[in-house]
């Protein structure tokens, strides 16, 4: 199945969400890969969240495993219901092109009217060495993978990447690909 | 804050690869830092309560141990 690029753009200062609107529907599946950076220097405390056609209405199912201490984080305790979490940690240097992290996220059947919207995450420290981290000291290279679900069967026509608090994504960049 | 200082939303149109920035209201700001301050707090609930957990996994061994069993087959019953 080909992987076409619909979009790549690079974030600018202030921004604290992208949102991908008027998805084309001419696809089978959607991948988004996104190499983000934030303005805070040092240990990023937020998380990188995300929406699908702008609802906070339906239930987002969500867990994420964390590979560097084995951890699970559920809805019920991180997570919430109302987004889900694609990624935390990292990157501990503000704006630095050698210094982003990556997110691959996998949307299945955008389209499909019968069925939920799910998907498979991805994310990873990319080799960024971070001292913030209690959990494991300092080299830190985290890895979280994840299975998401949304309770809804309206088809995709925009997703929403955003990061909690009101840090922003500066220096980051976006890609949506479609697939099949 | 001013509109200038305002945390925005970036709109990208796959459609025509136009982008628009569009700053967040008073109404989001707040809702996201209430957001952001929950999200802290329960990540420190979640420290707390993993480090809990592992000091009573710790107590639990010596226990067993106390009791004659080897560290390895402590280990097997405490999870």
């Amino acid at each position: 199945m080909p992987l076409v690029s619909l979009i790549e753009k690079k974030s600018v200062s202030g921004v604290n969400s992208v949102t991908f609107s008027s998805i084309p529907a001419t696809y089978r599946d959607l991948r988004v890969i996104i190499y983000y950076a934030t303005n805070t220097v040092g240990n990023f405390n937020g998380t990188v969240r995300c929406q699908f056609n702008g609802s906070t209405s339906n239930i987002y199912n969500n867990e994420l495993w964390n590979a560097e201490n084995a951890n699970l984080l559920t809805q019920a305790s991180i997570i919430g219901s109302n987004n889900f979490m694609l990624g935390s940690g990292g990157p501990s240097a503000s704006n630095n092109s050698s210094n982003r992290n990556p997110i691959d996220f996998y949307i299945s059947e955008y389209r499909n009217t019968t069925l939920r919207r799910n998907g498979l995450s991805n994310n990873w420290g990319g080799g960024v060495l971070d001292s913030g981290s209690a959990s494991s000291g300092n080299p830190y290279n985290y890895a979280y993978t994840g299975a998401l679900e949304q309770e809804s069967q309206t088809a995709l026509s925009s997703i929403t990447l955003f990061l909690s608090g009101t840090d922003n994504f500066i220096g980051t960049t976006m890609h949506l690909y479609g697939i099949g | 804050m001013t509109t200038e200082d305002k945390p925005m939303h970036m709109i990208v149109n796959c459609e025509t690869h136009e982008v628009t920035y569009v700053p967040f209201t008073d109404e989001e700001i707040a809702q996201k830092e209430a957001d952001y301050q929950a999200e802290l707090a329960q990540k420190q609930q979640a420290l707390v309560e993993a480090e809990a957990k592992e000091q009573n996994k710790t107590s639990a061994i010596a226990k067993l141990t106390a009791l004659g069993l080897t560290e390895e087959e402590a280990a097997t019953i405490v999870l």
